[in-house]
């Protein structure tokens, strides 16, 4: 059973897993991994399910010491993996034994995702292990990890025994330039007959303004005229114009409800790239009508929660 | 009633419009919306979010066509409906002071007296369009036409637990402390958010709610307003 301790937390790093669903009517956002694909391709590696609780580390990772033998890796935004004083793969199965200090010091996007055969056992709270910080439940007391913070996973058959790596085709590139895919939101029809045309044809940049509740981006504004929107439900990957214009993209951890205009909704592939995107990096849009979106959605999703089409045997 | 338009929101989820303004049978209306998709489409659904005048539904894409879910929905709009039964919650308030300190604009920016807004407060029994913002946040419906007033024009950076305020026309509580723009008139001592209960958040969207003025006094929790830097 992996055990291990954490000497240094990097830069904001919280125990996620694919999100507590089925209490946003209570308030509680959906959260889990902002980047859903390096969640299921670093659970694949290990042998667990797509959706077990991982360390979510953004920017700069943690630093970890291992008191257990067990099994890790790390997939995200090509993320610099260091085990002990030497490089390692990121994007496949490492054997980590008792004393081992793994690092992931830094990475060329937002987010890395390290992933313990077995899954971190951290306790459940309304059916996810997912930490929300903004209402300081689940993962680790609420919060993200700390230096001295004490985890284990699940004890699992199948540590010690893979060395599966990615197949190269799948293997996360961090391109700072993103194309997404989005749907008609449930306010177009009240935007400006332009809007539509102006958002597929300007060049967005991501705003510094940016956290796991969602993306402001920097670009041409597009105007809504249409009725005042009354707070309702919204859906991730939802591109909100506030009155200034500039869109906002939700992202996992987003409000329940919120009151703003969504003039499109990106799908769920796109959301997963937007979780790597960085301050400074390039957005343009496509809509879709909402079948081909779902239809993309479903190509790119089945073949990740296979892990046969994910992983090869080293 | 009894026409739930469905409209799509997203490539896994879509809105059940009730109606055009947040008028108590509107409310109600989707109240009846949210048991009757719970009741006979539950385990098949990821989550029914109620808001003003909508339902808004999460589902799995693999299981659901949009055009199913719809004609599933149309379905249970023609089926007898499960009468309500809300709950009465009462809720003891501070008002004014250092619990309350947006009470004296309040009063002056509707021409009443600070006792006369409490009465007005105090007064109608309210009722929990939804819950958000924060968990347990609720959305409460039924405040008196002379105590709208807009929200602050600079939210604070923090708001105690436990402020009662009102924003527009609506009227709420803070479960936890955050910041908030809402103008704060009273607190209460009663947790609405407890993430070690069984059942953590206190109100459930359709819940009634009365205040009350409260028998004993509460401690005072500082207010931040918005000030240089750093986020303490």
């Amino acid at each position: 059973m992996t055990r291990f301790e954490v000497l240094e937390p990097g830069f904001l790093t919280s125990v996620q897993d694919r999100g507590r669903l089925g209490h946003q009517h209570l308030g509680f956002t959906v959260g889990g991994a902002v980047d859903l694909r390096s969640l299921a391709l670093a659970n694949h590696l290990v042998g667990n399910r797509w959706d077990a609780a991982c360390l979510e580390a953004t920017v700069r990772g943690p630093l970890l010491e291992f008191s257990e033998p067990g099994l890790v890796a790390v997939v995200g935004a090509e993320p610099t993996v260091v085990l002990n004083e030497g490089a390692v793969d990121p994007d496949c199965a490492i054997a980590v034994r008792p004393g081992d200090r793994l690092a992931v010091p830094s990475m060329a996007g937002a987010r890395a995702y390290v992933a313990f055969a077995g899954g971190l056992e951290v306790p459940l709270f309304l059916g996810s292990r997912s930490t929300d910080l903004v209402a300081g439940v689940g993962g680790v007391d609420g919060r993200c990890l700390r230096r001295g913070d004490q985890l284990r996973a699940t004890p699992s058959p199948s540590a010690l025994r893979n060395r599966w790596r990615l197949r190269p085709a799948l293997r996360p590139i961090t391109l700072h330039r993103l194309h997404l895919l989005c749907a008609p939101g449930p306010q177009l029809s009240g935007f400006q007959a332009t809007a539509r045309s102006v958002l597929e044809a300007d060049l967005y940049q991501v705003s510094p303004d940016c956290d796991r509740m969602g993306i402001r981006l920097r670009g041409r504004p597009v105007s809504y005229s249409g009725q005042e929107v009354l707070s309702e439900g919204q859906p991730a990957g939802a591109i909100q114009i506030p009155s200034g214009g500039e869109p906002i993209v939700l992202l996992a951890a987003r409000q329940t409800v919120g009151g703003y205009p969504k003039i499109g909704v990106v799908g769920a592939r796109g959301l997963a790239e937007l979780g790597q995107a960085l301050p400074g990096d390039l957005v343009t849009f496509e809509f879709a009508s909402l079948e081909e979106l779902q239809l993309d959605t479903r190509r790119w999703w089945a073949r990740l929660v296979d892990p046969q089409a994910c992983v090869d045997p080293a | 009633m009894g026409e739930w338009e469905c409209r799509p929101a997203g490539e896994g989820s879509l809105y059940v419009l009730v109606g055009e303004r947040p008028v108590r049978e509107v409310t109600q209306e989707v109240q009846v919306v949210v048991r009757a998709l719970r009741e006979g489409l539950g385990s098949r659904l990821l989550d029914v979010v109620p808001g003003y005048i909508s339902v808004y539904v999460e589902f799995d894409p693999q299981l659901w066509g949009f055009g199913e879910l719809r004609a599933a929905i149309a379905a249970l709009a023609q089926a007898p409906r499960t009468p309500a039964q809300p709950r009465l919650i009462t809720v003891p308030v501070c008002y004014g002071g250092a619990w309350g300190p947006d009470l004296g604009a309040v009063a002056a920016r509707n021409g009443l007296t600070e006792e006369e807004v409490v009465r007005r407060h105090l007064a109608p029994t309210y009722e929990v369009a939804f819950i958000g913002f924060t968990p347990g946040f609720p959305f409460l419906i039924g405040l008196d036409e002379q105590l709208v007033t807009p929200r602050l024009p600079v939210p604070r950076r923090r708001v105690p637990k436990g402020s009662v305020g009102i924003a527009g026309e609506q009227t709420g509580i803070y479960p936890v402390a955050s910041p908030g723009g809402w103008r704060i008139i009273g607190r209460t001592g009663l947790s609405l958010f407890t993430p070690t209960s069984a059942e953590p958040v206190l109100m459930r969207p359709g819940d009634r709610v009365r205040f009350v003025p409260s028998p004993e006094s509460l401690p005072v929790d500082p207010f931040l307003e918005v000030g240089p830097g750093g986020t303490g």
